[in-house]
């Protein structure tokens, strides 16, 4: 400190002194200096933490750099009084390894200087920037004593300000990490940058991933490390996941550069290809595919890199030479290496074969099975042709002896082999009525066995539907006539020229009018004929016994004359109706039947018919 | 003048019965129990109509019609088939054989004889 009388003359001028032997616990300081930073007391040595203490803790680290400098310095900062009042003081000085001496005063009005505002807002743009600053910064200096930090470091480390103010940077971190912190640090001030991802442990004991980078800066001749530090947690998490993932992975998973060389590969591969981790990295992919796809590889590495959905099989090859077939999706990656996954088909592939040789077995048996049937139907055949020869041949037998004694009867019946008294004309008669009947029995069984043989051929042409329909009502209004039944026909004028077959319509026609009349023993047999869109619609109507309800269904089955009493009281093979049902289906047509038990019945036929107008 | 008839059926009672009923109208009747009998029999003595069984055996109605209208002599006389109950398609065939017309059997004796002379006419 300088004479007295200096001093009386700075205290006039409201001017402070001090001098601190660096890193001495106490300093020396004037009265005016202690009255300028609210001191009551008139002590001329003070401790070093009260010192500084009174100093803005936004200024705080400012000023010590500045005591630190080594060099002349001018700064203000803001003193803060026990009141809580703040002060600007304009502080001057300069020092060296060993001291520090200086001089306080207030700054103009006690504000700060006007030439100071650039400055200032300098500061409170790097404030700003500090407070928005998502990580954590931080600036202390070789001995670890805390210079600055912003807000975040103290909510994420929970600390107070004045707690850190107090703090060494290695208790941040967990005690097994401190060693390896401590050597960063020393890296960081031995050249001049260094980083480390570490976990920073809060005051409440929990830690978090943040990545730390560590410059070195020179504060005044003060070597320092600014610090920032950023939460990596949430990328760790992700990266724990993706490692998860990977290495759980049921596929193979395998990471490459752009040469096809692997970086990496997962459990699965590993598994599938036979290597360890440690012998699969830095394999070439030709390494593990087989030999005939090694010159492929120049190829799937273009096409990965030219397409983002690279998808193709592979026959891949183990470590001890196997084979074994892989679907392969691969990509490039943001880092410009390849990741690829690797499906191992083989079961799938099996699967197809077993099935592809089910398949061609199962192919065989059907085949086997089709040439078993197509012989069995082939025989099928050749009973059905010798059936069918059977049939021609007996009908044509069969006929041939009726042919004469039908024709011998009716020549004896006429009179042409002599008189004849009327018991012999009586019983002859007979024998030919017998004589017909047994004919037109065999001529329904061999049309019936026709028909089912689907030998019975249709042959359309054009004829005269009228006269037909009205030659067939002539030739039954004798029977209806012998029975004294009422016949009533209604012809439809318009109906003149058809085409279909002829013979066939002729036959349902008959089949239809005749059972009418067989089973109608007293009242009105009646038929309409209309044509409607091209088809025939013939509508036979009787008062006869009537069917059964259950029995219209089997109606038109073969054999199924419905009640053997009636049978033998209605002469008849029991195949009209099952040859009409037939007939009218061959011809493109059908035939109902309703009835009424004891009321009648009524069979409508319709058969398509091309007709003239 | 008096017709002549060349019956070929195999059938006894039916050649008797066809014959029996031809004779009765005035016709001669020359009868043939089988396919080439009968075309020797046409082309020996060429016939005014022949009655054609269809069924027959060993060579049917259909070759011996064929056969028949191959003789030159016979391209003009009347072929009438006898047939039994013919199924559509018989008649085509029938008639593209070289008849003229078909009889259905069985030969009705009221009848037998008219359609004959129908066919021929």
């Amino acid at each position: 400190m300088g004479s007295s009388g200096q001093g009386a003359a700075l205290d006039a001028a409201q001017v402070g002194t001090f001098e601190w032997e660096v890193g001495q616990p106490r300093l020396a300081w004037s009265a005016w200096h202690a009255r300028l930073w609210g001191f009551a007391s008139d002590e001329f040595e003070v401790a070093y933490t009260a010192f500084i203490g009174r100093v803005h803790l936004e200024d705080r680290a400012a000023y010590e750099i500045a005591l630190a400098a080594r060099t002349p310095f001018r700064c203000e900062v803001r003193v803060v009084w026990p009141d809580g009042s703040e002060r600007w003081i304009c502080c001057a000085g300069d020092g060296d390894a060993t001291r520090v001496r200086g001089v306080v005063m207030p700054a103009t009005d006690g504000k700060r200087p006007a030439i100071e505002d650039t400055l200032r807002h300098e500061r409170d743009f790097s404030d700003a920037v500090l407070r928005s600053l998502p990580g954590i910064l931080y600036l202390y200096d070789r001995e670890g004593r805390f210079l600055r930090w912003n807000h975040n470091f103290e909510r994420v480390t929970g600390y107070s300000a004045a707690e850190i103010a107090t703090m060494h940077p290695l208790q941040f971190f967990p005690p097994g990490r401190q060693d390896e912190v401590s050597a960063r640090i020393a890296e960081v001030f031995a050249h001049g940058a260094s980083s480390i991802e570490v976990e920073l442990l809060a005051k409440d004991g929990t830690t978090t991933l943040f990545h730390f980078t560590g410059v070195e800066l020179e504060l005044g001749a003060k070597p320092c490390l600014v610090g920032v530090g950023i939460d990596v947690s949430a990328r760790a998490r992700a990266e724990a996941r993706y490692r998860i993932l990977f290495d759980y992975a049921p596929d193979g998973i395998v990471v490459a550069d752009d040469r096809s060389y692997y970086l990496d590969a997962n459990a699965s591969a590993c598994r599938m290809m036979g290597y360890a981790h440690d012998e699969f990295v830095g394999l070439h992919a030709s390494d593990i595919v087989v030999p005939e796809t090694q010159s492929q590889i120049t190829e799937a590495l273009r096409e990965i890199l030219a397409a983002a959905d690279y998808h193709r099989e592979w026959e891949f090859r183990r470590k001890d030479g196997s084979g074994f077939p892989a679907d392969v999706m691969a990509t490039l990656m943001p880092d410009g290496n390849l990741l690829a996954v690797i499906r191992d088909v083989s079961a799938r592939k099996q699967a197809e074969r077993t099935l592809r040789e089910l398949n061609e077995s199962l192919e065989h048996k059907v085949e086997d099975r089709t040439r078993e049937l197509h012989a069995a139907l082939e025989r099928a055949e050749d009973a059905d042709r010798l059936k069918s020869a059977f049939l021609a041949t007996m009908s044509h037998e069969l006929r041939t002896p009726l042919n004469s004694i039908i024709g011998f009867t009716g020549i004896v019946l006429k009179g042409m082999a002599g008189p004849l008294t009327l018991e012999q004309t009586k019983q002859l008669g007979m024998v030919r009525a017998s004589a017909r009947h047994l004919l037109a029995l065999i001529n329904d069984v061999l049309d019936l066995s026709k028909i089912e043989a689907d030998q019975l051929e249709i042959h359309p042409a054009r004829f005269d539907l009228r006269a037909v329909l009205e030659g067939v009502v002539a030739l039954l209004a004798v029977q209806a006539e012998a029975k004294r039944l009422a016949l009533v026909v209604s012809i439809e004028p318009s109906i003149g020229e058809a085409v279909t077959d002829r013979r066939r319509v002729e036959q349902i026609v008959i089949n239809l009018l005749n059972n009418a009349i067989k089973f109608t023993d007293r009242g009105t047999v009646s038929l309409d004929a209309v044509v409607v869109d091209g088809r025939l619609r013939v509508r036979v109507r009787d008062t006869g016994i009537g069917i059964r309800a259950e029995d219209l269904a089997t109606l038109f089955q073969p054999f199924h004359q419905i009640d053997n009493k009636i049978t033998r009281r209605h002469e008849g093979t029991g195949l009209g109706l099952a040859i009409c049902g037939r007939l009218t289906a061959l011809l493109g047509g059908e035939v109902v039947a309703t009835s009424t038990l004891g009321a009648g019945s009524e069979f409508i036929a319709t058969i398509p018919v091309e007709v003239d107008r | 003048m008096t017709r002549t008839v060349l019956v070929i059926e195999d059938n006894e009672q039916n050649r008797y019965l066809a014959t029996f009923l031809l004779e009765a109208a005035g016709f001669r009747v020359v009868a043939a129990t089988d396919g080439p009998a009968g075309v020797a029999l046409a082309r020996s003595a060429p016939p005014d109509i022949i009655v054609l069984d269809v069924q027959l055996p060993a060579m049917d109605g259909y070759q011996v019609a064929r056969a028949l209208r191959s003789i030159a002599a016979l391209d003009r006389v009347p072929i009438v088939a006898v047939t039994s109950y013919a199924m559509a398609g018989d008649r085509e065939k029938i008639l593209a054989a070289g008849c003229n017309g078909y009889i259905e059997k069985p030969i009705d004796p009221e009848t037998f004889v008219s359609e004959v002379q129908g066919v021929t006419t």
